[in-house]
């Protein structure tokens, strides 16, 4: 029994060995970069586009007395009033040595006469002539970033803008 | 009895692990530029480089918010035989090195520096297409990335 044994593994070693063997390597190589990006995930209004990084908030037809869904709104005096509500987005960084990081708002036309727009705790007033810093040193991830408009017309608004917000890692 | 657990012990290393790193002996690997995505160089040699360059989360379309993204590849490799041999082979995979930050996949099977079985019945003389992933965490360190695959064949 025992010499049946040696007899089979010593054929099967022959046969292993008498197979073309080749090896190779393949060294892949590359530059890992970091990167931030920003989503929009909620807003005022009605919202769509949301999770990406070019959403859209319709606000429609609306009144002090019937604002955008998501807004509250504050009489400010006789023929003005706010909308407060919130921006919900997030900042993730990937491979970034980086803690926090600053984001900026600038808006891509000048403001309805009429019509101020604030974002961030401070109130920022955010226009279209530079960027303004509308959340300093903020950690990466999901937040709400507050959005006030001042509205102050006795006429209607037609409202056609945008909000550009560039985060940069600190 | 002593002699008989020696030679069962050669007998399952040779059926169980991938040649040593020797070439000549008929057969040779290489790597396609034609069908793999991204540069390859010093194709047609045993030793080739796919160089990614740059690459971050975003330009591999990573979703936000996630600890990994992926980068993914196509890899065409051939094997030749210069006796004419035409039966399939198998082929092995390993890393050189593994690292705590880079995790690499060939079609779908996480390598490291242990061979693994990748194709047990590869053809000779036509292209095998692998699907590379190399899954790099959010948190590692930007900069150079380098990862060398090894790549053993025998044909049965």
């Amino acid at each position: 029994m025992k010499k049946l044994a040696l007899l089979t593994l010593l054929a099967a070693s022959s046969a292993m060995a008498a197979g073309e063997t080749a090896s190779a390597t393949l060294t892949v190589t590359g530059t890992v970069s970091g990167a931030l990006s920003i989503t929009i995930d909620s807003a005022p209004g009605t919202f769509s586009g949301g999770g990406t990084n070019a959403a859209t908030s319709d606000l429609g037809v609306f009144t002090q007395f019937a604002p955008p869904a998501g807004f509250t709104p504050t009489s400010t005096g006789p023929s003005s009033f706010s909308l407060t509500g919130a921006i919900g987005i997030t900042v993730s960084a990937t491979n970034v040595v980086s803690a926090n990081y600053d984001l900026t708002a600038i808006l891509g036309n000048p403001a309805e006469t009429g019509l101020t727009y604030h974002l961030g705790a401070g109130a920022v007033v955010v226009t279209n002539a530079a960027p303004v810093t509308v959340a300093a040193a903020h950690a990466y991830g999901a937040f709400s970033l507050p959005w006030v408009l001042d509205v102050n017309s006795t006429n209607s608004i037609a409202i056609n803008n945008s909000i550009n917000l560039v985060a940069t890692a600190n | 009895m002593s002699a008989l657990t020696c030679w069962l012990l050669t007998g399952s290393m040779l059926l169980g692990s991938p040649p040593g790193p020797v070439n000549g002996h008929g057969l040779t690997i290489s790597f396609d530029s034609q069908g793999s995505t991204g540069m390859l160089g010093s194709e047609a040699t045993p030793d080739a480089m796919l160089d990614l360059g740059n690459v971050s989360g975003t330009s591999e379309g990573s979703p936000t918010r996630s600890q990994t993204w992926t980068i993914r590849r196509s890899i065409v490799l051939r094997l030749k035989s210069d006796t004419g041999v035409r039966g399939p082979a198998r082929v092995w995979v390993s890393l050189a090195s593994d690292s705590p930050t880079v995790r690499v996949r060939l079609d779908g099977r996480v390598l490291s520096t242990t061979p693994q079985l990748i194709s047990p019945n590869a053809p000779v003389g036509r292209p095998l297409s692998h699907n590379l992933e190399i899954e790099v965490s959010s948190s590692a360190a930007p900069g150079p990335l380098e990862t060398i695959l090894t790549w053993s064949a025998e044909t049965l």
